[in-house]
């Protein structure tokens, strides 16, 4: 094993590369088409500026010359705000500043190559220039990459006066002659103090090295601390991707699914299993939009990654309380994921080529300001080293996963428009004759005009495709199964201002195909016998209201409401009789909606309550309520769902889920906000939850309807959470939470009765979670991470005793859920060295050693009986990670 | 900027372990077994009552089935008519009926027990319905390359007349095996060292896999379905019997609730254990109890192969010295007439 571990760790010590293509000074050529300048001569010679740029501000025009020349000019700001005016169609830029240094009497100062600096020139001019007031001017350079700090600040100490750079990171300081002590400091930068002689009017660019942590790294929320006190929803947590880096990463993955099973009241099943659990909800529960578009299985590689691309994200939330009214669809949470748009003003590239896993990222301005191109791809492959390993099991396995993401955007006036695009595929085979396959597809078009703050108009659009199957090889027996779900979305929403009362509203609608489930037979030998079962189509509408209040300077609120409805759409649904056992001989009739006729199923008001109230400056009580109702399921009977597990609609044998959720929480500052402390319990009733007969099949089961059982759950719970978020020193959060979730079925026929109607746990129910995690600078260059995790186990079943029956051996007292396995820990540590500092180099680098499962603590992942020794029947505990896994990577940047 | 490789499927295969640990279960070991069956055929009805044994038995040598019989008790078997047949004690936790009961297609039949300790157990009605008519049975030689090892099996399929009507159905397979050597683990235990004759083996069924089936929404008058999959253990003779018991609704969705428990693998992608659906229950005393009783027609077919002439790489069979053992339990070391030689 040990040899093994070292083989993984080597393949995934990987060079990464980032290349960030700009030109950072005058270059002799190009190839890329850009424009060029020759080195050692004045730049303003080799460049024209074209009819285009009359009428632009003097301050745009030379920010285009730093775009497209990459030759930086200095100019007096209000010199900057006049327009730009020159004779004849294009002009040579060196022409046009001696006009311009005339017209506005300024001198021109050659800083470095690259930097040109325009003063104001002794004599008449425009430029006020007391006697013996000097300007010092400059920018605060990034030591690391050379790049322009975008914020910071200069302060004066002699004088007690503090200047904000602009954000390019300029600054410009009137002095009177004399000598200063002045402490430059950027966000993300240590403090840097000099000392300047002003005597003339200077230029200083200033060079500040970066904290090896970045100050925002362990804050897991961003939202402010003051807005997280006054915001009336609770039991929310937003994150956007740097939030993420404090956390030790699963082979330095950065993802979202590890990143929000760390906040209380979100769990799993256990470690790589697909999806997640809120507050006591099944993973089906949870609403996940990739840009406003559903997807259906947001797991790659067993649930081990996500499928969002962490250079696509920009920022994501989880909604597990009050959801706000223009979600809806699923009874939990929402989970709203946000990609990054073009940056639109320079080139970005960033890949990374190793043995196992390879991506690309590019960020392309197709017009500056105006439009951009985001493209990513992904791809892993590991199946090749797989089938290099000695082990049998492992030559006859195979995974891998790929996905794309593209997202184009225009800015126009008031006016944003995004398209979003993301495929991805994913395969995999346990040694065995089955492979696993599944594809998520979807595409998102979203029109936002913000025509002021108070007035903002959205419509969104999207289809989402998520199909799965399986490749079945067996000899003579080969076959492919395949289903599916595809859904449209049509979503508009409009914010306004009344008074005091910030309002939203809109309206959604989706249209679902669930997809034939078929099995065909492949070759002529195949013995298997074809079969599909017919698709399912079904819509649903919803309008939302929601309103933000503030009753006084104290409290505030928010009430939403959603009325949604759901509809099948043609197909037939066996009709069982009234007050009898479901089972297939109690069929009494076929109700047919034929292709396309509808039928009203269900539909209600969902409201939704909110309400904050500020007891004192550093402490507020929240309360909340809401009701949800959820119209398309997830069928999954198995300890970890499966990819090819079907979605299927609420009918007339199937109810939809209602959930409703009351809320309580207490958020406390302390600190000075370098702490937060949160206390928050839930009480959540689920009626007509799904829950299977044992045993049940869900995959071409023609007799679903028959095992498919409804009862009623109640959800509790209490989450504890403190944060320590200093600007400086050690960083950390500890969250716990007690969830539990209990399940009743109970029905007057044995055979749709679970434990004989009393109460069991649900499959995730697992009370106790804590997480602990931290992040330490050891010194400028090192920092240590840690996360600790544990949680109670899960419930499984097993049964009490065993009897011979026609020599079978077969369980008596088994009650659903009726054992819990043993408690799950595990430590994942990481250490990270940066490279040099040294402003020259041209790369930033740096090493990361992790560990996960420190101190390899075999987590069972399940506990199942073992009768391969005949009637000796032995427990056995399946741990999927059962030793501690080093990874090491080294992580290199283009400058 | 951080970027990884991920190699979650090594990490999934590579460090996935499967481990033994010990569980404290409650144990369930005073419910009474029921398991009783009415056959349309002489001398085959029975019901034998035992009760439920701990889950994890304190004795890793032992590899066949313990039953704790439940001795004494009065066992009636009652039909739609309301007649009684009384049901004796024929060996220890056995009862069965006179010789002249049978089972009859179209009847009804219930089951109630009263035990040496007062108490008593009823069961629901259950229906005899016929059994399919068996056309033929094919057998069909499959090698698989295991991990570099050649593993041969035989898949057994039973043609049968597709009934007019709704059946649910099981497969109850039996075999006997010409068994020429010291083969371990049973059921062909056959010598100490070697053995001088042919040994023959059998037992029932022939695996330990429950299959149940149903002609519900299938159409054609011949269906084919398949019995049984057996591993390619020795070579010689091989008599192998497809029997197919009709089924009534209650015992189908028992015996489906059985093969799903015996089907559990453990796996995460398996469903959990499920309860059996039992239709006996208590009506006095405050034992528990579970099993099935059923009534059943059932109809047989069967063929009889060499093994080893489909596979060309088994090691031929070993010459065979005297002195068999005692076969294993249920089995028997006389060749059944329909093996040749």
């Amino acid at each position: 094993m040990v040899r093994l571990l070292l083989t993984v760790s080597v393949v995934v010590c990987t060079v990464l590369c980032t290349y960030n293509v700009r030109a950072q000074q005058p270059i002799n050529t190009s190839s890329n088409g850009q424009n060029t300048i020759q080195s050692g001569t004045d730049p303003a010679d080799s460049i024209v500026l074209n009819n285009e740029l009359k009428g632009r501000t003097i301050g745009q025009l030379f920010e285009h010359v730093y775009q497209k020349y990459a030759v930086k000019y200095y100019i007096p700001q209000n010199v900057a705000a006049q327009r730009v005016d020159f004779e004849g169609s294009s002009i040579f830029l060196s022409t046009y500043l001696r006009s311009f240094k005339k017209k506005f009497q300024l001198k021109k100062i050659a800083y470095k190559p690259g930097v040109m600096v325009f003063a104001p020139s002794n004599g008449n001019t425009n430029i006020q220039e007391e006697k013996g007031i000097y300007t010092l001017s400059g920018s605060l350079v990034n030591a690391n990459t050379g790049e322009y700090y975008a914020g910071g600040s200069a302060f004066v100490k002699n004088i007690s006066k503090n200047f904000n750079t602009d954000t390019l990171g300029r600054f410009d300081m009137p002095l009177p002659e004399g000598t200063y002590q002045i402490i430059f400091k950027a966000l993300g930068s240590f403090e840097k103090v000099i000392e300047v002689d002003v005597y003339k009017n200077t230029y200083l660019d200033v060079e500040l090295v970066e904290e090896t942590i970045e100050l925002e790294d362990i804050v897991i929320r961003s939202e402010r601390i003051e807005d997280r006190l006054r915001k009336p929803l609770s039991s929310i947590s937003a994150f956007d991707v740097q939030s993420m880096s404090s956390l030790p990463h699963f082979l330095g993955e950065i993802d979202v699914n590890n990143a929000i099973k760390t906040l209380p009241g979100i769990s799993s099943v256990g470690e790589g299993s697909t999806g997640f659990n809120v507050r006591g909800g099944n993973i089906d529960q949870n609403l996940i939009l990739l840009d406003g578009a559903p997807v259906f299985n947001n797991s790659h590689l067993f649930g081990f990654f996500s499928i969002f691309n962490p250079d696509f994200i920009s920022e994501f939330a989880i909604y597990k309380g009050v959801i706000p009214s223009n979600f809806g669809g699923r009874a939990s949470s929402t989970l709203e994921v946000k990609q990054k748009v073009s940056n639109k003003e320079k080139v970005k590239f960033k890949t990374s080529v190793g043995p196992v896993a390879s991506k690309v990222f590019l960020d392309v301005p197709l017009k500056k300001d105006k439009a951009g191109l985001l493209v990513g791809y992904r791809n892993a492959y590991p199946t090749w080293i797989l089938r290099s390993f000695a082990n049998d099991d492992l030559k006859r396995s195979k995974a891998s996963y790929w996905d794309l993401n593209l997202k184009g955007d225009v800015v126009k006036g008031n006016n944003n428009f995004e398209v979003s695009f993301y495929t991805g595929f994913d395969e995999f085979n346990l040694n065995s004759d089955t492979t696993f396959n599944y594809t998520n597809d979807s595409f998102s078009f979203q029109w936002e005009n913000n025509a002021s703050e108070e007035r903002q108009m959205r419509a969104n659009f999207s289809m989402s495709h998520y199909t799965s199957g399986l490749d079945i090889a067996t000899f003579r027996q080969a076959g492919e199964y395949q289903n599916g779900i595809r859904q449209f979305n049509l979503k508009y929403l409009y914010s306004f201002a009344v008074a005091d009362l910030q309002v939203t509203t809109g309206v959604e609608g989706n249209h679902y195909r669930f997809d034939e489930e078929r099995l065909t037979t492949v070759g002529e030998e195949s013995s298997l016998e074809a079969r599909s079962i017919d698709e399912r189509k079904a819509v649903d509408l919803a309008y939302f209201l929601d309103v933000g209040f503030e009753i006084n300077s104290k409290t505030s609120g928010s009430i939403g409401l959603r009325y949604s409805n759901f509809w099948n759409v043609g197909g037939l649904y066996p009709v069982f009789q009234n007050n009898a056992e479901r089972n297939a001989g109690n069929v009494i009739d076929t109700l047919d909606l034929g292709t396309n006729q509808l039928r009203s199923l269900a539909g209600g008001l969902e409201p939704r309550l909110a309400l904050s109230h500020l007891i004192t400056p550093s402490l507020s009580l929240k309360g909340g309520y809401s009701l949800t109702r959820q119209y398309i399921h997830l069928y999954t009977n198995t300890v970890a769902s499966l990819p090819t597990d079907p979605w299927k609609p609420s009918t007339i044998n199937v109810k939809p889920l209602i959930t409703n959720q009351y809320s309580l929480a207490l958020v406390k500052n302390l600190g000075d906000g370098d702490y937060e402390m949160s206390v928050e319990a839930f009480y959540k009733t689920l009626n007509d939850l799904i829950v299977f007969k044992g045993g049940t099949n869900v995959l071409l089961n023609e007799q679903i309807d028959t095992q498919t059982l409804q009862g009623d759950a109640q959800a509790r719970g209490i989450e504890f959470s403190i944060s320590k978020t200093p600007k400086k020193g050690i960083r950390g959060n500890l969250n716990y939470s007690y969830t539990r979730t209990e399940v009743q079925i109970e029905s007057a026929f044995a055979t749709e009765t679970i434990n004989e109607g009393r109460n069991f746990p649900a499959d995730f129910d697992r009370p106790h979670k804590l997480v602990i995690y931290s992040d330490m600078k050891l010194s400028r260059l090192w920092s240590f991470n840690f996360l600790f995790t544990y949680n109670s186990g899960r419930p499984v079943t097993l049964p009490r005793g065993k009897f011979a029956f026609d020599n079978y051996i077969l369980y008596s007292g088994v009650e659903r859920n009726n054992f819990r396995i043993p408690d799950t820990h595990r430590l994942d540590i990481a250490f990270t060295i940066k490279g040099t500092n040294k402003r020259n180099a041209k790369w930033d680098s740096s090493w990361t050693f992790s560990v996960y499962n420190f101190y390899g603590r075999r987590n069972p992942y399940s506990v199942f009986l073992d009768n391969s020794q005949g009637f000796n029947t032995q427990a056995r505990r399946l741990a999927v990670l059962g030793a501690p896994f080093p990874s090491l990577s080294l992580n290199l940047k283009l400058r | 900027m951080r970027k990884n490789f991920a190699l979650a499927v090594l990490l999934f295969m590579v460090l996935a372990c499967v481990d033994t640990i010990d569980v404290d279960l409650p144990s369930d070991i005073n419910t009474v077994v029921v398991e009783g069956l009415v056959v349309s055929a002489q001398g085959e009805s029975f019901v034998r009552l035992s009760t439920t044994t701990s889950v994890f038995i304190d004795n890793p040598g032992l590899d066949t089935i313990e039953t704790i019989p439940l001795s004494g008790a009065i066992v009636e078997v009652i039909n739609g008519s309301g007649d009684r047949a009384v049901f004796a004690e024929v060996e220890e936790g056995l009862y069965q009926p006179s010789a002249g009961f049978l089972g009859t297609v179209g009847e009804t039949y219930r089951l109630s027990i009263k035990t040496s300790n007062g108490d008593e157990f009823v069961s629901e009605t259950d229906t005899l319905y016929p059994a399919p008519e068996l056309r033929r049975l094919l057998v069909e030689y499959e090698e698989d390359d295991l991990g570099g090892q050649l593993i041969g099996f035989h898949n057994f399929y039973v043609v049968l007349t597709n009934p007019s009507t709704i059946g649910y159905y099981r497969f109850s397979n039996r075999s006997v095996a010409e068994v020429f050597t010291d083969v371990t683990p049973p059921p062909y235990i056959c010598g100490r060292d070697t053995c001088p004759v042919r040994c023959y083996s059998y037992r029932e069924p022939v695996d330990f896999d429950i299959n149940t089936f149903t002609n519900a929404g299938l159409a054609g008058d011949e269906l084919v379905f398949q019995s049984d999959t057996e591993g390619y253990d020795n070579i010689g003779w091989y008599l192998y019997t497809a029997r197919v018991y009709s089924l009534s609704n209650s015992a189908f969705t028992f015996w489906s609730t059985a093969q799903a428990q015996n089907e559990i693998g453990g796996s995460v992608f398996d469903p959990q254990i499920s309860p059996l659906q039992s239709n006996i229950r208590t009506v006095l005393g405050r034992s528990g109890v579970t099993g099935f009783f059923g009534s059943s027609d059932y109809s047989e077919v069967d063929t009889v192969f060499k093994r080893g002439l489909s596979g060309p790489n088994f090691t031929p069979a070993i010459p065979v010295s005297d002195d068999c053992l005692p076969p294993w339990r249920g089995g028997s070391y006389v060749k059944p007439d329909k093996i040749p030689g």
